[in-house]
């Protein structure tokens, strides 16, 4: 029962399941929540020899969490990786974004957060709490006003958790810049030419590089209470 | 064991003692081969003693720059640690003399180097982390000069993370880290700033120089390596 337990949300695609992969080759025994995309995730879990987990963190964080103590024993550190991905929310027209929408969003990215943070201290004796935000809750997005807000609140609760949690758990939030997951197959050849041009390294980032920042926060006792931007140099914030 | 860094050359400037001595250590670990240089040949071989075959370049960064390349055909990973605080007053205190200092000893050692290894890091596609505080991010009563001289170290990374792209430029800054002769209240009152209620290693400084180096997509990047201490961006 030595071998450390990670739970990455939103594991079944994506950084999640590069996250899945990296943290099980470094020896974590890794459970991968999913919460439609079951075919998905037990691919990953299989693959990373460890188990997918159903849970929905918008209302069922605590039940995910005590599921993973209940089939892997502990807890050690907690990946929050899930977020909503809706291609109508990304939208420089105010009046489209819908009260649904606004709630939808924040209730999953940043209300899900929370609560799967709130979990993850209540079972964890010592551990790590990683949140996934992004450089739009630095610099705004005009086109995702609903999800900077989101990602913003991320940060801020990542600093205060810090500050709670001292010093038994160690919470960080990674601000990621353009991944190449899922979202990128929506842009034109063009787009995608003219994002990565803004980009000093001159590409998308990889999910598994997203996957290392993660592990570095895992391992690391005196990094607490910050932001890491992982984005190529594009925002430089 | 690591072996990631196998085939690659890097260099640590101030690499002898504490965080710089920690990183060359680490950069060793990961299968580089390493180049510390310091003033004192006495403590480069000391260093050289306890990490392993790293090549020790007797040096004074603010003036003997062009030495530190004499023993090198090529450069992948450039670490700019040196650098001090040689003075602690308030700012009335300080004289522009000590400014200058400051500025010599912190920022530019750092850009003279960072000139001096281009041609090597432009050919490797190589990279950079400068090794600024977590003053540099939130100034603390540090002395004004040396807390500006961080920030301005920690502004020019940002700088050449667009500039000298592809060559990645990063930042670390580190807390706290008992590494010379601190009394025991210096240390109470520096664990006391820390979320983490104690100061750091230099071991977990270099851990994140060691990630900052192998993560090929960080560029621009501060990174905190401090306890909690300072929250900002």
């Amino acid at each position: 029962m030595r071998t450390k337990v990670a739970l990455v949300t939103g594991g079944s695609r994506g950084i999640g399941a590069a996250i899945a992969r990296t943290f099980s080759e470094a020896g974590y025994r890794v459970a991968v929540n999913y919460r439609s995309s079951r075919r998905d995730a037990e691919a990953v879990a299989k693959r990373v020899g460890g188990v997918a987990v159903k849970g929905d963190v918008r209302g069922g964080a605590d039940a995910l969490v005590a599921e993973v103590v209940k089939k892997l024993g502990r807890l050690d550190v907690l990946v929050n990786n899930a977020g909503v991905a809706d291609p109508q929310a990304w939208t420089g027209d105010l009046e489209a974004v819908t009260d649904e929408m606004w709630h939808r969003i924040l209730d999953t990215d940043l209300g899900g957060t929370f609560r799967c943070c709130r979990a993850a201290a209540r079972v964890m004796k010592k551990g790590k709490i990683i949140n996934v935000t992004s450089i739009p809750a630095l610099l705004g997005e005009r086109e995702g006003i609903v999800y900077s807000t989101a990602k913003a609140g991320v940060l801020g609760m990542t600093k205060s958790l810090a500050m709670l949690l001292a010093p038994r758990i160690q919470v960080n939030c990674m601000a990621l810049g353009s991944i190449e997951t899922g979202w990128a197959e929506w842009l034109s050849p063009a787009m995608r030419r003219s994002y990565a041009s803004a980009i000093p390294v001159g590409r998308f980032g990889r999910p598994e590089e997203a996957a290392e920042l993660a592990l570095f926060l895992a391992g690391n006792d005196w990094v607490t209470g910050q932001t890491y931007v992982l984005d190529g140099g594009e925002s430089r914030v | 064991m690591d072996n990631s860094l196998a085939g690659k050359t890097a260099l640590v400037t101030g690499g002898s003692r504490g965080i710089g001595k920690a990183i060359a250590r680490a950069l060793y670990g990961a299968g580089a081969r390493v180049l510390i240089a310091a003033r004192e040949p006495k403590s480069l071989i000391r260093a050289a003693k306890d990490i392993g075959e790293v090549i020790c370049v007797p040096a004074d960064v603010r003036k003997d720059v062009k030495k530190l390349f004499r023993y090198v055909d090529r450069l992948d990973v450039l670490v700019n640690n040196a650098g001090g605080m040689e003075h602690r007053r308030g700012f009335e205190e300080t004289g522009l003399a000590a400014w200058k200092s400051t500025f010599e000893l912190n920022l530019f050692s750092a850009v003279e180097v960072t000139r001096a290894a281009l041609p090597h890091l432009r050919k490797s596609r190589g990279c950079i982390v400068n090794i600024a505080s977590d003053v540099g991010r939130r100034p603390f009563g540090m002395g004004p000069d040396y807390c500006a001289a961080k920030a301005a170290l920690i502004n020019l990374t940002r700088y050449l993370a667009a500039e000298l792209a592809p060559i990645r430029v990063n930042a670390v800054c580190p807390g706290p880290v008992v590494t010379g002769p601190w009394g025991r209240e210096a240390v109470r009152k520096a664990a006391a700033r820390t979320l983490a209620g104690r100061t750091g290693t230099p071991e977990e400084v270099a851990s994140a120089v060691l990630f900052a180096v192998k993560c090929g997509y960080l560029n621009g990047a501060v990174c905190g390596v401090d306890g909690g201490a300072v929250r900002t961006p």
